[in-house]
Parts: structure tokens; sequence; C-alpha cells
């Protein structure tokens, strides 16, 4: 039953590929905004947390859509894009890419947030005391407290990003080898006619996969958290 | 010299706070900073240490200018050079001991051999070398604090601000960090600006004190010349708290274990104390301690003899005693002691202003805690 199929593989293959550069992709982004969202308070916060947090909330079909009228090629941004730099989105790995990116977007914002709140800045006014700079502070002390935020709000994306199925198949459709990703391929198997063993094996396949992240997430993330346990001397 | 002088306006809620202060500090000695809570402490010492912009301000150490509000001068905290001990020690969490001790080394520049400040200067006065590898999250409340405080001066601070950090510790903690205080500032040669509520701690540790309520220095001066003043005795808790004496060791006596004192040439005698002949010391004396008498006594057990002049005499209302204000001194050199007896007493001995008397204080009413050296 374990003898994958070459256009298998091709699915796990550009599952990993897409979810692993989607992840990298938002990282920053992600960092910037918890930063914002816990730290500063600005004009129009509320509404960068909603749009941060609608694709949560909204089908990603919807999202998916969206994207489509944006960043399809006749689309507003898109366009411009193609026109520019020669990038398309549409029936393109890329695509999938964004999609997964977009979808999973809120979930790692939320983790680094939450964990962003749990640094107490008078620890960042003590260590300015001492001698460091603002970017001194940030990389000794704030980012080293928030490492196990940040890898549990990778793998949350990460997971999400393999999962990803509604945008991707609006916005980047289902071409082998390009954008059908493992949950494409699987909904591809459940209609061929006879591919319920390929279906069962993508399951398990799936599974694992989803299980493997979050068991090397949970290392990291104890790794991290061996020197940041919670609470402080009294 | 520190030179402080700011404005400050905040508003808390529905209260405004004005923060106005003029204030110069010696670039040595203890300075403590003494007011009720919500007299504005913690805010001055957050504008001298760059943590708070205020409206305006100039801070000026030896030269050295902070913060010029009118030549656009604001230096960065991490500029400054200034340490700061919070009443919280606010060690972090993802750090060793060690890591904690060496933060401020990465960025200050490397402490020179001519450099008082030394790792092993610090880990000997401090105590630190037992706790030097268990995890900041296993250290008491006192062992934290002395962490913090160790972190504090290896970042080299040309001035360390100390704000109450004795404050969230028990007695006996208190007690296990005094003596560590008392000398950093004569191995180091550190100014330190100490803000503290509690007047026992204070007399102990500083040579100055301003005196602050309300966002305003309501008095600077010598230790015992501020608590003396029965004008601020309201503010200072004299005569309650005592008087402060200032004195120098003029020899010990090992086997009775006992530390001879000078104080405006008159002998006083305490238990021994670790103090170097010569050295400046600070004796409080409790009013109640103190026994007037009008005659030299004689056949009695009291070794201090003090002969001085009522300077003044205070009543208390439905009390039975009364405040003497005593003037140990000369006319000049005014040293004040404060003392407590019943009103009967004054009136059998007729007191009255301006009359020579004498002051016994017995040497075992004084323990070491009562006595600061520096």
């Amino acid at each position: 039953m374990f003898q994958l199929t070459p256009a298998e593989i091709e699915a796990i293959g550009l599952s990993l590929r897409v979810a692993t550069v989607s992840v990298f992709c938002s990282l920053p982004f992600g960092l910037l905004v918890a930063w914002l969202l816990a730290r500063k308070s600005f004009i129009g916060k509320s509404l960068l947390n909603a749009l941060v947090h609608i694709p949560l909330v909204v089908p990603p079909v919807v999202v998916g859509y969206l994207m489509l009228i944006l960043l399809g090629r006749q689309g507003f941004v898109g366009k411009w894009l193609h026109d520019s730099f020669g990038i398309t989105f549409v029936f393109d790995w890329k695509g999938a890419v964004v999609a997964a990116a977009v979808v999973s977007f809120p979930l790692m914002v939320r983790a680094i947030q939450l964990s962003l709140e749990t640094v107490d800045p008078r620890l960042e006014e003590a260590a300015g005391t001492l001698g460091a700079t603002p970017v001194q502070v940030f990389w000794t002390i704030t980012m080293p407290i928030v490492l196990p935020g940040i890898i549990t709000g990778m793998t949350l994306a990460f997971a999400r990003a393999l999962g990803e199925f509604g945008a991707t198949i609006t916005f980047a459709s289902n071409i082998p080898g390009e954008t059908r990703t493992l949950p494409l391929a699987l909904y591809t198997a459940t209609q061929t006619p006879g591919g319920d063993s390929v279906a069962m094996r993508l399951v398990v396949i799936s599974v694992l996969l989803a299980g493997v992240a979050l068991l090397i997430s949970e290392l990291l993330a104890r790794r991290a958290h061996m020197r940041i346990r919670r609470g402080y001397p009294q | 010299m520190i030179e402080i002088a700011t404005k400050h306006h905040m508003r808390l809620g529905n209260d405004s706070f004005h923060l106005d202060v003029d204030l110069k500090v010696p670039t040595k000695d203890v300075t403590a900073l003494f007011g009720p809570s919500g007299a504005g402490k913690t805010t001055l010492i957050n504008v001298i240490s760059g943590l708070l912009k205020p409206d305006s301000a100039r801070i000026i150490i030896d030269g050295i200018v902070l913060n010029d509000t009118e030549r656009m001068i604001f230096e960065p905290p991490n500029k400054r050079r200034i340490g700061y001990v919070f009443q919280d020690s606010r060690l972090f969490p993802h750090l060793s001991v060690t890591e904690n001790l060496r933060f401020g080394q990465r960025f200050s520049s490397p402490i020179s051999s001519g450099d008082k400040i030394t790792s092993r200067r610090v880990y000997d006065l401090l105590r630190l070398e037992p706790i030097l590898n268990r995890s900041v999250h296993r250290l008491s409340g006192g062992e934290a604090q002395r962490v913090a405080i160790g972190r504090a001066l290896l970042a080299n601070p040309r001035l360390l601000l100390m704000d109450e950090p004795l404050a969230s510790l028990d007695v006996e903690r208190k007690a296990e960090i005094l003596p560590f205080l008392e000398e950093i500032g004569q191995l180091f040669g550190i100014p330190i600006i100490y803000v503290s509520h509690s007047l026992p701690e204070i007399r102990r540790l500083a040579k100055w004190i301003a005196v602050m309520d309300t966002g305003k220095i309501g008095a600077f001066g010598p230790i015992e010349q501020i608590t003396s003043r029965i004008d601020l005795a309201p503010l200072t808790e004299a005569p309650g708290g005592g008087s402060v004496l200032s004195a120098d060791v003029i020899g010990h006596d090992a086997k009775l274990f006992l530390t001879y004192l000078e104080c405006e040439h008159q002998q006083l005698t305490v238990p021994i104390i670790k103090a170097d002949v010569g050295a400046p010391v600070r004796v409080q004396v409790r009013p109640e301690d103190i026994t007037i008498s009008l005659a030299k006594p004689s056949g009695l057990s009291v070794l201090n003899v003090l002969a001085g002049q009522v300077e003044h005499m205070r009543d208390i209302a439905r009390s039975p005693s009364v405040d003497v204000l005593l003037n140990i001194g000369d006319q000049e050199t005014k040293v004040s002691l404060w003392a407590k007896v019943t009103k009967l007493a004054a009136e059998r001995l007729a007191l009255k202003q301006g009359m020579m008397v004498y002051a016994l204080i017995k040497s075992v009413s004084i323990d070491r805690t009562q006595i600061g050296i520096g």
C-alpha cells in the first residue's frame, strides 16, 4: 500500500515546499504586525487587527476569490506585478504560497503577539540602563523571551499551510506538479473512480506530516523554554 | 557635583502631578531621597536615568551634560552610564546569574585595570560566588537583589540610583543587604542616590538627605541637620525617629567589645564596630534612650554623658511626655539631639530653654544597626 506513485511524491514535495516558503516569507511581516498590535497604539489599530484576522473567520474560498480579484492577471495588483516584474500567481506554485501565507497569517500573528505581551517592558528598561541600545535590547532581551512564541506561531502557520485547500484551489487552481498540494491531490483522488486507496494513503501521509511538524516544534519550543520558565524570582 | 534641575507635568487619571526640582548633590557619598509615597521620588530618578523624558531638564554630572532641554540635549538611558537598582530586582529570566551580572559589560566600555570596580571585588562584596551557577528563578528575594546590585555595579556606572531596593524584602533580608549597601560607597567611590521612605535605613546609609514632598524638594542637607530641624519634624518623623550624631572613631577595645567615638569634643562609647580609627560614623540615638540630668552624675552605670544646652521644648498634647531638643555642640556648630522625658520629670527639673544639662545615653541601648559607617 505504501508504494508511492511519482505524482504522490510530487504532491508531498510541493506541499512541504509551499508550506515552508510561505512560513518564512510571512515571518517578517508576522513579527512586525505582532509587534505593532502588542506594543504600539496608533489610529487604525483595530482596523489592522480585524484585517489580519479576516482569513480566520471568512471561508477560505472567499479569501481565494478575493485574492483572484486582486492578484489575478487582470487584477488590480496582479496586472501591475505581471507587467512590471513578470510575476504571476495564478496557475503557479507561488500562488499556492501566497494563498497559504494569507490564510495562515492570523495564526502566526496571534501566537507571536501573545508571547510579546508577556515580555515585561520593565526588563527592557533595565537593559537600557545597563548600556544596551534599543536594537541590542531587542536582540538580547525581547527576542530570546519571545522565541518560544515565534516557534509556536511558525508551527501553527506551517500546519495550517499544509492543510490549505479552499483558497489555493480558488486562487491558484489545481495543476499537477505546480499547485496540486496534498489536500488538492487528496480531493482529486476522491473525485477519481477507484481512487480510494490513493486517497487513503494521502490521508495517512497528511496526518504523519502534521504530527512530525508538531513534534519538532514541541522539541524546539521546549529547548527555548528551558531557560525562560514563566515567572520571575520573587 | 550632580546638578539636577527639572520640571515635568503628568496627568494621572483625574489628578495631575507637578515635578519641580532644583537640586545639587555631591559626587561622592550616599544621598537619600526621602518622602512619603507619591512625593515623586521615583519620577525624579527616572528623569535622572533617562527612562522618563521630562518637559524640561538640565542634568549635569561633573560637567558631563546628560540632559539639557534648552540645548536640545537628551542622552538616552544607555548612554548615561547611570546604574539603576529597581525595587523589584528585574533580573533577566532567560539568563543565568552570571550572564545577568555580565550583561552590562557587553555594552559598556571594558573596565580598565585602573578602575576600582572589578568582578572579583563585586563578587566578594556581595558574596555572589555561591550563587553564580544558580538559576535566577531559584534565588531568594535578598539574593536576587544582591545580583541586581552587582549587575548595576559591573556596568561601571558614574552614578548609582537605588529605588527602595529593600522595600520588597522582609526584615531579615533587609538586615542581610544593608551592610553591603553601606560598603559600596566606601569601596567603589560611586555616588549613590538612594530612594527610601524608611528613615532608619536612611540614617544608617546616607550622609545627605533631600526631603521630597508633592513633587518638590523641601530641604536638602547633611542628615544630622535635617533630622533635627523642628520645621521639618512632621515630614522627617523627628523626634520620634531620633537624631543622628556625626562622630569619628578614636579607638577600639577588643576585650570589652567597645568602640570609642568622638563627637564635638565629647566621648561616646558604643558596642564595637568594624571601622578604622579616624573613620567617620553616624550614630542614631532614640529620644527615649536619653536621660536628662542637671548635674554631672557619679555612681551611675551609664557611660555616655554629653554636656549640652536645652534648645527647644515641645509639649505633646494628651501624652505624658515632652520632646526636648538639646544642643551638644557650641553655639556655632549646633549638634542637635532629641530627648523624650515625662512632663513630670521636666517640671521637677524645671527644664527651660537655655539651661545647661547633661544627656545620658546607655551604651547598650545603641545597637549595631543604629551605627552607619562612612
